[in-house]
């Protein structure tokens, strides 16, 4: 079993009929995913690559059992869209959506939070078990079924990682990327505290980002609630003060949001923390002669 | 889009916060119609102006004409005062500091305190007990308990009046889809508030703003020192640095990782170009001239390229295209992989350009490469 997807997981869907929810759709389907159902607004009666569209999720709970729902659809109607889905009581929701107003991906961080929905996102890659299924955009070929658990706020970064681990013989149980913030549904704190639940994970990686102080918050959890080995890399110590570097949440303003606290905090909290890939790979290989 | 002060005080006037009567200098060699004495105000994207000189206040007309200039020529902490607001000289009883932020936390967030026309982050740091923050549930706004805590906390303002005046502050960081409404000081004259000063962050994807941020954007050009910033069409993020490697990502993660990599190396680097979203040929090559204007005598330039929905044929196009077109001579070190992945690299080798595929190794050798060693 792992953590929030599985092979049970069925899932819907929303702005399918896209440019990205079309590709992603046929990638999830490859990968094993069962999508029963697509939503696109006045697309109802199509199909994209044998999956049924509808106009509203109600329309597809009638003829569907879903669990799980991805978003595809554009910011300006992003919010509109998770509303939809939280109301019709889904467990999961992955939000790929970026460039949603900030106020706006507050109401639907709460709204989600007040009926129960996890959601991870927005502006994220989603998850992946590798060997099974995924609800989101990463590439298969990069990832391997093994027994490290991955958290990271990029998506491309997940890539990364996934690859060299894969690349070194080093599988994943799961791999989750939650976006690169700066508000988030799906915490990193969140996601180790699933992995540390998760029986089919051995060692954790936490892939955190300049910005922000989700890795502090992360690193009190693990100093207190974490038996797991923890294996961090923090990327962006060498980037420069106050400039955006490509993710909304990943700009050090004065000292917050610092690598040097974020290392320090995680170092504290018990968690091993590595400058580079090759490290990790050196690490996780070392942790796991000893489990 | 970081508002200037005179701007946002437009703002807050349509929304009927009282603020001081002002008029944005035209011409500095002018005496402007604002009724002297007036306070002089440098328009400037920074806070600390004051300490700075970019704030004085004119007696006379031959004291703006001394003044104007030499508050023009101010940079306040490295930022450049780009115009002059004049504004009538508001003697208050007392400075109080209000704020409403989404900046480094999850929630809408009010701050108030007693202590007005400091930094607020001094004196959370040095008094954390004369400042209340309140967080406000995006579904019921601010509620009539909260403000009456507000109100309690605020003993020298008559309690209905700092409600509605709180209410309008309120009403215009949610219809404005701001990140950031902060008053400081908030003046207390006679009983009745007055911001002083404004500082207002817009959420740049607010759609619904689009035209008056556009409409702030325009009448800035009046403005004699403002330098209108350029805006990057395509859906790079490109920022300038010192040094004499270039870097371009397909991701922000990956990026600062080969950016760490980099420095790690003892190598620094001379922009950060990240491709982001859906890329293409077009994104690309665009990247690449970037990253070329901006230095032409870089000594090596690093690609870290991971498909997901990225196609490395189109990633090959662009850089064989670039380097043929401008005659491209330091070295590439492209580290390609994911979609289209063998396609890419083949059309690489054709054109002579040598990719890579484990990033640590493409690291090392750009690195060695740099250092005067073989490539």
């Amino acid at each position: 079993m792992s953590i929030l997807i599985d092979k049970k997981t069925t899932v819907l869907v929303t702005g399918i009929t896209g440019s990205s929810g079309m590709l992603q759709t046929k990638a999830m389907l490859d990968a094993g995913t069962k999508i029963v159902a697509g939503v696109t607004p006045g697309k109802a009666g199509r199909e994209v690559y044998g999956v049924p569209v509808y106009d509203f999720i109600s329309d597809a709970k009638k003829e569907h059992e879903f669990d799980t729902v991805i978003s595809f659809v554009p910011p300006k109607f992003a919010m509109d869209s998770c509303f939809e889905a939280i109301d019709a009581g889904i467990r999961l929701l992955v939000l790929t959506t970026e460039q949603i107003p900030l106020q706006e991906i507050v109401k639907i961080v709460g709204y989600a939070r007040a009926h129960n929905t996890i959601i991870i996102g927005p502006g994220c890659a989603g998850t992946i078990v590798p060997g099974m299924c995924k609800v989101g955009s990463h590439p298969i070929q990069f990832f391997k079924p093994g027994n490290v658990g991955i958290v990271s706020k990029s998506g491309a970064l997940s890539y990364e990682i996934g690859k060299t681990l894969s690349d070194n013989d080093i599988g994943q149980s799961q791999v989750v990327a939650i976006g690169g913030g700066p508000i988030w549904g799906f915490t990193q704190k969140d996601a180790i505290q699933h992995y540390e639940e998760d029986p089919d994970t051995k060692i954790i990686v936490l892939l955190g980002e300049i910005g922000g102080g989700s890795e502090e918050v992360a690193a009190a959890y693990i100093r207190k609630h974490v038996n797991k080995p923890v294996v961090a890399l923090i990327v962006g110590r060498n980037a420069p003060k106050g400039k955006n570097l490509g993710h909304a949440g990943a700009i050090v303003t004065g000292n917050i949001g610092t690598a040097t606290t974020k290392i320090a905090a995680l170092n504290e909290a018990g968690a091993i923390v590595v400058k580079s890939p090759a490290d990790l790979v050196k690490k996780i290989q070392e942790l796991e002669k000893q489990i | 889009m970081n508002l200037f002060e005179y701007e946002g005080k437009e703002l807050m006037k349509k929304y009927e916060i009282p603020v001081p009567l002002s008029g944005l200098v035209k011409d500095y060699e002018v005496l402007p119609e604002t009724e002297l004495p007036f306070v002089l105000k440098g328009q400037v994207d920074s806070g600390g102006r004051g300490k700075a000189g970019a704030v004085q206040i004119c007696e006379t007309e031959e004291d703006f004409l001394e003044k104007a200039p030499e508050i023009m020529s101010v940079k306040v902490k490295g930022r450049q005062v780009v115009g002059l607001l004049a504004e009538e000289m508001c003697k208050v009883d007392k400075e109080l500091y209000l704020s409403i932020m989404l900046q480094g936390v999850s929630k809408p967030t009010l701050i108030i305190s007693e202590m007005g026309g400091m930094n607020i982050e001094e004196v959370a740091a040095s008094d954390p007990d004369k400042i209340l923050k309140v967080e406000i549930d995006p579904f019921t706004g601010l509620k009539s308990y909260q403000l009456k805590m507000i109100s309690k906390s605020i003993q020298s303002v008559d309690a209905k009046k700092l409600s509605t005046f709180i209410k309008k502050i309120e009403r215009m960081f949610v219809e404005t889809g701001a990140v950031l409404v902060e008053i400081n000081p908030l003046g207390v004259k006679n009983g009745e508030l007055i911001a002083m000063d404004s500082k207002i962050v817009l959420d740049d994807h607010v759609t619904s703003m689009a035209e008056i941020r556009e409409n702030f954007e325009e009448r800035r050009n009046m403005l004699p020192g403002y330098i209108s910033p350029e805006v990057e069409k395509t859906t790079v993020t490109f920022i300038p640095l010192e040094g004499n490697v270039g870097l371009i990502s397909d991701g922000a993660g990956t990026g600062m990782m080969s950016l760490d990599l980099l420095y790690d190396e003892g190598l620094e680097v001379s922009s950060f170009a990240e491709l982001g979203g859906m890329t293409s040929e077009k994104v690309m090559y665009r990247a690449l001239e970037l990253t070329f204007n901006n230095n032409q005598d870089i000594k090596a330039l690093l690609i870290v390229l991971i498909g997901g929905f990225n196609r490395m044929d189109n990633m090959a196009k662009a850089i064989i295209r670039y380097v043929q077109e401008h005659n491209i001579t330091i070295p590439l070190f492209t580290r390609m992989c994911g979609t289209k992945e063998v396609e890419g690299t083949e059309m690489m080798e054709r054109a002579g350009i040598k990719t890579y595929y484990d990033l640590t190794e493409t690291v090392k050798t750009l690195a060695a490469s740099v250092r005067g060693g073989v490539e």
